[in-house]
């Protein structure tokens, strides 16, 4: 039977070799770690535990560790003030923020993916939708005519002075 | 020989294991399901147009739901115009992304006043004439153009300036029906700065009067805000602001 997890250090190393201890409470905000650990058997006697995540780059996960840090420690999670850390913390470039939802999204994180994924909505909210399935890499699978159909419904949508993609 | 046939094989499976989970959620995926809860009722619409799956997910009655309770920015002003023409506008923070169909709210049966707002939903009233003694209530949702009206209320509100309402329509998870509830604290007859209060709940139907009396200066028009089931306003007295808790039904 495997320890219970709050009791164990883990080990996450990212794609390029570089690894990151967490303490077991702080890995818990990942429910991806706690099934793993919780299926993992091998490890238990030491109290250490190893993961690798083959996708996400130490970059990548330096942040994503320094959310988990700061969102475990009780004596920091007051409202307000966390709110502000989280608003100074998803100032990021762009890349990275598609990396960081992307890592919540392995990890399973929920309040790392919560946050991303409001900071993405912003960044979307005003393009049109063939600058979406550019930038997300998605098929167009209505025919011309339906895509008209379908604009035409809402066709006061796609209006508005400051539509980037009319300049 | 072997061992490096068995270590291309190796990279080999390593580097499918990769591509794999990396396709296992495409990114497209991730912000369908977590980020367009986030946006608003405009870019939603819009993006109905992206792909079929996308048009499925923004027009399923979960996510319609699910995003009635994430979304939560400021996205304009309706403004009340006194002059002939349109009775009301709308000035958007961000054309592009926030916006109505109908900012002039042609779509309800009446020229309206718009008197109150509430997490997306608007409380308006009918114009008031002379053949018309209680003009009636509108509840609308001006991105979707929905509305329903309120039954007469039991006790008379006067006219615009006699009576402030508020509006509260607080979206929750477990929730599945939109109730809202309208308290309206209204001049009792020609005293000034002494109000009576009549609630709607849309869960009865029904308007409520109370037995609550409040004479603490005259009510700021718009002012007011809603806590839990206590409902405030600013008054014209420097630093008094008067309060009625709904569930209690007490001032």
């Amino acid at each position: 039977m495997a320890s219970p997890s709050h009791t164990r250090t883990v080990t996450l190393k990212s794609c390029d070799d570089v690894e990151f201890v967490l303490d077991g409470s702080v890995a818990t905000l990942s429910q991806t770690l706690v099934s793993a650990m919780a299926e993992d058997s091998s490890s238990s006697d030491d109290g250490t535990f190893t993961w690798c995540v083959s996708n996400i780059t130490g970059e990548v996960l330096a942040k994503v560790v320094e959310f988990c840090n700061k969102h475990a420690d009780i004596s920091s999670s007051r409202g307000e003030d966390l709110k502000e850390w989280d608003k100074a913390f998803i100032s990021v470039e762009l890349d990275l923020l598609y990396d960081l939802i992307l890592a919540a999204d392995n990890l399973n994180i929920e309040s790392l993916l919560d946050l991303t994924a409001q900071r993405v909505a912003d960044e979307i909210k005003g393009k049109m939708p063939h600058e979406i399935r550019m930038l997300f890499n998605i098929e167009k699978d209505f025919t011309d005519e339906e895509e008209r159909e379908i604009r035409r419904e809402h066709a006061w949508a796609y209006g508005g002075e400051s539509l980037k993609s009319f300049l | 020989m072997a061992s490096s046939a068995n270590d291309r094989k190796a990279k080999l499976l390593e580097h499918i294991k990769k591509l794999i989970e990396q396709q296992r959620r495409p990114i497209d995926d991730i912000i369908r399901e977590n980020a367009l809860q986030y946006l608003p009722a405009k870019s939603l619409l819009r993006f109905k147009s992206v792909s079929k799956q996308w048009r499925r997910w923004i027009s399923s009655p979960f996510f319609i739901h699910t995003q009635s309770n994430s979304f939560r920015s400021l996205s304009g002003l309706f403004i009340n115009n006194n002059n002939n023409g349109s009775s009301t506008s709308f000035a958007s923070l961000d054309p592009s992304s926030y916006g109505v169909p109908d900012a002039s709210l042609e779509f309800l049966p009446d020229d309206v006043h718009v008197c109150a707002s509430s997490n997306g939903l608007l409380l308006c009233r009918g114009k008031i004439r002379p053949e018309i003694h209680n003009p009636l209530y509108y509840v609308c949702n001006p991105a979707t153009r929905d509305w329903s009206f309120l039954p007469s209320p039991d006790c008379d509100h006067g006219g615009h300036a006699d009576s402030v309402p508020i509006l509260s329509f607080q979206p929750s998870i477990l929730g599945f029906d939109a109730d809202f509830e309208v308290v309206v604290a209204f001049r009792i007859g020609d005293f000034d700065g002494i109000y009576g209060f009549e609630v709607f709940s849309s869960r009865t139907g029904r308007w409520r009067p109370s037995t609550a009396v409040c004479d603490g200066g005259r009510l700021v028009p718009f002012s007011g805000v809603i806590s839990g089931s206590v409902f405030l306003w600013r008054t014209s007295l420097p630093s008094v602001v008067a309060c009625y808790d709904a569930d209690a039904d007490k001032c």
